[in-house]
């Protein structure tokens, strides 16, 4: 039925509706950042703010302070930039989950998976060097999932030090947005 | 009707025959093999390479296979990726995925040439049918675009041209095994899929039960190994994606049923566009005569089918997806024209291939260039070379078309997915260039990349300035 009701489109990259709130949210905060409606900026703030405090919650990683002085000194780039960094925190800790999950492909490769998402938010900001980095490491830490086979046929065993390794590079790679 | 193996179909006379006959319908089929040669000269002549995301993701399909990697994206179109996988033994797999596609199109041409005799026994008689059917093909620029994509459109269409003509041959379980490699190939398809099952009790009508079996038989033999590899790749998680895809294709980014209009106006608006209405005009009554003929009634049905199903949901901004309504056509139109008397079947023959070169040289060239998105890349290369002071920085762009494509064609370049609003604000702050597949109006022209052929987009370049 899924093979039937699939269709061929040009931009399926992107999340589903509601999926990602961080990613849904970034548009319309960056949108009235960028067009100097800070009251606006503000409001679509605060409906990604749970998010944001996840980190501190959970990680003690302290973004919202930050977001909310860049949104009071209306300062667009600086919104951008605390952004870049709650997807580098987003990033590092869905990869740690896929190390921890390494021996349930399905958890490890979903989370290696919707990294990329926010991974390929950050790219076209990154400086080449840098950039092809982090794609050659999510590109290793994707291969070294392996993959499930059908009753051990076709079963391709993770590894789970390449996966390690590639998290490493590409936290490396994206030392310009870490905190 | 006897049974023929499928080349044999081609040289075989009725039995009968005078030696004249014979002799026309031997020369026709080397005419039409030098206009077939001509036109696959003309199609080699062009650079093998990745025009769209879709095909680049295909390319990495070959590499390795995983639809939650979009390599490709979901369902997988495992036939089409395995055939590139072969041809890729010898050749690179963007090479091979393009060699997938080009040459299921060349061969196609003789699969309606099979299917027209299937369909009218009195094209057997006519030399000139051969003849006027191969060039109507070779003058469709959708085919053209098809083969050059490196999509899996042609390789379905061949697929489901094979189907037709072994259903019309009474191999029942080999067109079953040819569906389900159409649908293997290209999902989309399952409305040419509908239209077979359909004309079967048109065919056969007492034993259609059984023709049905033996032509499931045939989907499920390809459907059980596919079904296996797609989980063994991807494990229960493919359905997961497969929901992701489907929710976010209907209700995000797919532009099907978002249009201001129906989405039948919307392609009415787009046929008219590439074809004209006169085309249009004769498209339509041909398929109603044909749906009240008995004998062109089965393909008649199996083009409304289809018809109807992309007038409804698909997108009219692919014009790829009108190509099995256009190819399969042919041979009913071809089928139509014998019906006529001599004088008046030998006119329209004329008439359809003066409208055909007509319509050829509106909408392509014979001039061979690159596809708009490689003529971009090639111009932002030279771009990225001279755009800064300190020889090549790379440049930014945002692009809402091929963006994986330019990210992987220019590494050194900072490549804004403009399908996210924000985009926009950071490659202005740059001073960026803006990559459309439609015309803007608030920013200035740098360059145009145009398309090739009806199938394609052209592309438009636009910079954005600081302020601006």
């Amino acid at each position: 039925m899924l093979l039937v009701l699939s269709l061929n489109s040009q931009a399926y990259t992107y999340s589903a509706a509601g999926k990602e709130p961080l990613i849904d949210g970034r548009e319309a905060l960056l949108k009235a950042a960028d067009s100097g409606d800070f009251e606006a900026a503000t409001a679509a703030y605060e409906k990604v703010a749970k998010e944001i405090l996840y980190f501190k919650t959970e990680y003690g990683i302290d973004l919202d302070t930050p977001m909310k002085n860049a949104l009071k000194a209306k300062d667009a780039k600086q919104v951008n930039h605390v952004l870049n960094q709650a997807y580098f925190a987003e990033i590092d800790r869905r990869l740690k989950g896929a190390e921890q999950n390494v021996n349930d492909y399905q958890v490890a490769k979903v989370l290696v998976v919707k990294s990329k998402l926010f991974l390929d938010l950050l790219t076209p900001q990154m400086e080449a060097e840098a950039r092809q980095q982090a794609e050659q490491a999510i590109q290793i830490a994707l291969k070294a999932i392996g993959n499930p086979g059908v009753f051990g046929v076709g079963a391709e065993p993770a590894n789970p030090e390449a996966l390690a390794n590639a998290h490493q590079q590409l936290i490396k790679a994206l030392q310009a947005f870490s905190l | 009707m006897p049974e023929q193996q499928p080349l044999a179909g081609l040289i075989n006379c009725f039995p009968g025959f005078p030696d004249r006959q014979r002799l026309l319908v031997s020369a026709s089929i080397a005419v039409a093999g030098i206009i077939w040669l001509v036109w696959v000269v003309w199609l080699f002549q062009y650079p093998l390479q990745l025009s769209s995301d879709d095909a680049l993701f295909f390319s990495r399909g070959v590499e390795r296979f995983s639809v939650l990697e979009l390599r490709p994206h979901f369902p997988g179109y495992p036939v089409f990726v395995a055939l590139a996988g072969v041809i890729s033994l010898g050749f690179a797999a963007d090479t091979a995925v393009i060699l997938t596609s080009l040459l299921s199109a060349v061969v196609l041409p003789w699969i309606l040439l099979l299917l027209l005799r299937e369909v009218s026994p009195e094209s057997y008689r006519s030399p000139l049918a051969t003849i006027v059917l191969m060039l109507l093909c070779a003058l469709q620029p959708l085919l053209a675009a098809l083969a050059l994509s490196g999509l899996s459109d042609a390789t379905g269409l061949l697929f489901a041209a094979l189907a037709l003509l072994l259903t019309w041959r009474r191999q029942f379980l080999t067109a079953g095994i040819c569906c389900g490699l159409m649908l293997a190939s290209r999902p989309s398809y399952f409305p040419l899929a509908a239209g077979l099952i359909a004309i079967i009790p048109l065919l056969y009508k007492q034993q259609f039960l059984s023709v049905w079996l033996r032509g499931a038989s045939g989907v499920v033999l390809v459907g059980i190994p596919v079904m296996l590899f797609l989980l063994s790749r991807d494990g229960l998680a493919f359905f997961e994606e497969g929901l992701r895809f489907t929710q976010g294709h209907f209700q995000i980014w797919g532009n099907t049923f978002e249009g201001q209009r129906p989405n039948w106006q919307e392609w009415l608006e787009r046929l008219t566009d590439v074809y004209c209405w006169s085309v249009l005009c004769l498209l339509a009554a041909s398929l109603l005569w044909g749906l009240k003929q008995s004998s062109q009634r089965p393909l008649a049905v199996v083009i409304t089918l289809y018809l109807g199903w992309i007038l409804l949901a698909q997108n009219p901004d692919n014009m790829r997806h009108f190509a099995p309504v256009m190819l399969l056509w042919l041979p009913l139109l071809v089928s139509q024209m014998l019906c006529l008397s001599v004088i008046v079947y030998r006119l329209s023959c004329a008439l359809s291939i003066a409208i055909g070169a007509v319509l050829f040289f509106s909408q392509a060239s014979l001039t061979v260039s690159s596809a708009p998105v490689q003529q971009a890349v090639q111009w932002l290369d030279r771009a990225a070379c001279t755009d800064g002071d300190d020889g090549r920085t790379g440049l930014t762009l945002g692009t809402n078309y091929s963006v994986s494509l330019l990210r992987e064609a220019l590494p050194g370049c900072q490549i804004f997915d403009m399908y996210y609003p924000s985009s926009k604000a950071l490659v202005r702050q740059a001073g960026g260039f803006r990559l459309s597949g439609s015309p803007q109006q608030d920013m200035l022209l740098i360059t145009v990349f145009p398309a090739r052929f009806p199938g394609e987009r052209t592309l438009y370049l636009y910079r954005f300035s600081e302020s601006g």
